[in-house]
């Protein structure tokens, strides 16, 4: 059963194309990302689930069940915005409770599941205090509690941590994934953040331009690209424009000639190539007998240190630029190495990922 | 204290308060003769009184004319206070949510009635009046006080819209409450401060009210057309027992909206 289903969505403002044909699902109990960057139609996306914009053309359902004209009110969403939006008159308990009073719970039943509800996000201590008085971290938790309470069909959320600092943010990440797999709520949830995407979803929805450039776990979103959008955005990315030679044998990219793992046809040109920065192993030239498969030498010509890894920029001789990124194990090797410096280049042959068409 | 070392001199400081005090005395002197005459306990005006009483409090509070006069009054703005803050509201709403294009438009005429003189305005009411045949009633002084009163509540709940978050709506609505229980239960209770100070103007407003009713009425008299046709053959202590009663009412409202303005500026919330 899918919880939300999606068929050709479209939304128009006038001239504006804000989302053009979507086709989308979220099986139930699953966390599904749509990621994006800014403008893509994520949020148009995602109001339309909830029922504030209804789209311009096709259908969509929540629970099986045809929602496409229902108003926001008769669906069973829950949603978390990104500025909390916790009603500021009413206590933290009130917040929780006002969902069930508008769906017109018994008094004597709504006690317990506000309790249960607060208890979820581990904040049952603080249902008398008014939403001004609690931290960011806990309005969001509020905000959560008052989304669940309802028991809805979907989890809607739209950058639910962008206000919050990083540390918290990371944190926050691990308990909302933890609670929904606890309660096995299906969730459609909104980023930019790529970090937030790869880490908590167990499908991700790359979008540009309003449409979707490809669906996948996360593992295949990073690792297959299946367009030139999703291998740029995702991650740090080298992308080599290649042609096939030696009858096929190997790809020329850019001048680094590669193994042609993928079995591109003889002749084709103009294949994209993928190599992940952090995949590539650079040594100072000569400093050990290196036996690697393409025997390559560059030069490094920029590094900026990352804390946790260092970035080089590696003109390979007679070929591309290529970024290549080292762990920061505080090995002398990596620190010695400078702008300048003639590095031995190396990468393994599963690195090298040829972009499907 | 220490920003008045801040500009250095302390003339100007000093001439400034003397120019407040100035004005504040000049605003305020005429009033406070006045109350003070009203307690006067001889049957003419004057100024110290040469000795105090309630008579004239006691003889207002017992004529007819005056009870019913402000009886008239009070009924008018309680019956004008609530349908001017439903409708100055629900016009503030639709300006708020309505199309963006007929804001300005729209604004400017609704606001229009409060800056129109208000003698040309009981002019057209009262040719209005006199056609519908509903001159000196209720029929006519509510519709005439409302359209001077409903630009307060426009003016004062638009403002606090203006600032409203608007996804406090939405998410009332995602957990289920449709659009009007949504303004009811979230939006309305947030605007309160609003809501309380177009009431009060409003009030205030229709309770003063003189030149337009003075237009509609030919036989009924509020209170500000008593005092002016008692005022027309006779300066009695009574007028200045009147004026110090309908002083203290506006005066009670205003200082309700100047305590709640202080309440609601956070300090409820935060408590
Ligand atoms: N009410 C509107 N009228 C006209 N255009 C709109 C409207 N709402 C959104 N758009 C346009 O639709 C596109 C998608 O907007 P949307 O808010 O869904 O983007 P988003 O992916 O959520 O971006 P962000 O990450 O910045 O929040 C944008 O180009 C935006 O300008
Ligand atoms: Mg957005």
């Amino acid at each position: 059963m899918s919880s939300v289903e999606l068929k050709s969505i479209v939304k128009k403002y006038g001239e504006v194309t804000a989302v053009a044909s979507i086709d989308l699902s979220v099986e139930s109990g699953e966390f599904v990302t749509l990621l994006g960057p800014s403008g893509c139609g994520k949020t148009t996306t995602l109001r339309m689930v909830a029922g504030f914009i209804r789209p311009t053309s096709g259908t969509l359902s929540i629970g099986d069940v045809d929602m496409t004209g229902v108003p926001p009110h008769q669906r069973t969403v829950g949603l978390v915005f990104q500025n909390y939006a916790l009603f500021p008159h009413m206590t933290v308990r009130k917040n929780v409770e006002f969902g069930l009073k508008m769906q017109k719970v018994l008094t004597s039943e709504r006690g317990p599941r506000v309790q249960e509800a607060l208890e979820l996000v581990q904040l049952e201590a603080l249902g008398e205090r008014m939403p001004a008085e609690l931290s960011g971290g806990q309005q969001q938790r509020v905000a959560l509690a008052r989304a669940l309470v309802i028991r809805p069909d979907v989890l809607l959320l739209d950058e639910p941590f962008g206000a919050l600092d990083k540390q918290l943010r990371d944190h926050m990440r691990v308990e909302l994934r933890e609670l929904q797999q606890k309660l096995k709520i299906s969730t459609l949830f909104v980023t930019h953040d790529q970090d937030e995407a790869l880490s908590m979803s167990d499908r991700i929805v790359v979008m540009s331009e309003g449409k979707v450039s490809q669906v996948g776990k996360p593992t295949e979103i990073y690792e297959k690209p299946q367009t030139r959008f999703v291998a740029d955005f995702i991650g740090r990315s080298n992308i080599l424009v290649g042609k096939v030679e030696s009858k096929g044998k190997t790809i020329n990219a850019e001048g680094l000639i590669l193994p042609n793992k993928g079995n591109v046809v003889a002749g084709a040109e103009g294949i994209s190539v993928m190599i992940r920065p952090e995949c590539v192993e650079i040594t100072q030239s000569g400093s050990k007998a290196t036996s690697t498969s393409a025997d390559v030498k560059g030069k490094v010509t920029a590094s900026i240190y990352l804390g946790s890894i260092v970035q080089y920029s590696v003109q390979i001789n007679k070929g591309p630029n290529l970024v290549v990124t080292q762990n920061n194990t505080g090995s002398e090797n990596l620190k010695n190495l400078t702008v300048g410096d003639d590095v031995d280049v190396s990468f393994p042959d599963s690195a090298i990922y040829i972009l499907p068409g | 204290m220490s920003s008045q070392e801040h500009y250095g001199s302390r003339l100007p400081y000093k001439f400034l308060i003397g120019v407040v005090t100035l004005v504040i005395f000049f605003l305020e002197a005429p009033l406070i003769i006045l109350v003070i005459q009203s307690f006067t306990a001889e049957s003419y005006l004057s100024f110290p009184p040469p000795s105090y009483g309630i008579r004239w409090y006691k003889e207002v509070l017992t004529s007819e004319d005056w009870l019913n006069s402000i009886s008239l009054s009070l009924t008018i703005a309680a019956i004008v206070t609530p349908l001017s803050l439903v409708l100055g509201t629900m016009a503030a709403f639709a300006l708020d949510r309505g199309p963006k294009k007929l804001k300005n438009g729209l604004q400017t005429i609704m606001i229009a009635p409060m800056v129109l003189p208000h003698i040309v305005l009981g002019l057209g009411l009262f040719k209005m009046a006199l056609q519908l045949d509903i001159d000196d009633s209720m029929l006519a002084y509510i519709p005439a006080h409302l359209t001077i009163t409903i630009p307060f509540v426009v003016i004062s709940v638009g403002a606090s819209l203006q600032t409203f978050e608007q996804s406090l709506e939405e998410a009332a609505r995602s957990l289920g409450a449709n659009r009007f229980w949504a303004v009811w239960y979230i939006t309305l209770p947030i605007i309160r401060p609003a809501l309380i100070a177009g009431g009060i103007f409003s009030f205030i407003i229709s309770f003063d009210e003189f030149i337009i009713t003075f237009f509609l009425t030919t036989f009924q008299r509020t209170l500000p057309i008593e005092m002016f046709s008692t005022l027309m053959y006779q300066v009695k202590p009574s007028i200045a027992a009147v004026s110090t009663l309908t002083l203290a009412v506006t005066a009670f409202l205003t200082a309700m909206l100047i305590l709640r303005g202080q309440v609601t500026s956070g300090d409820k919330v935060i408590k």
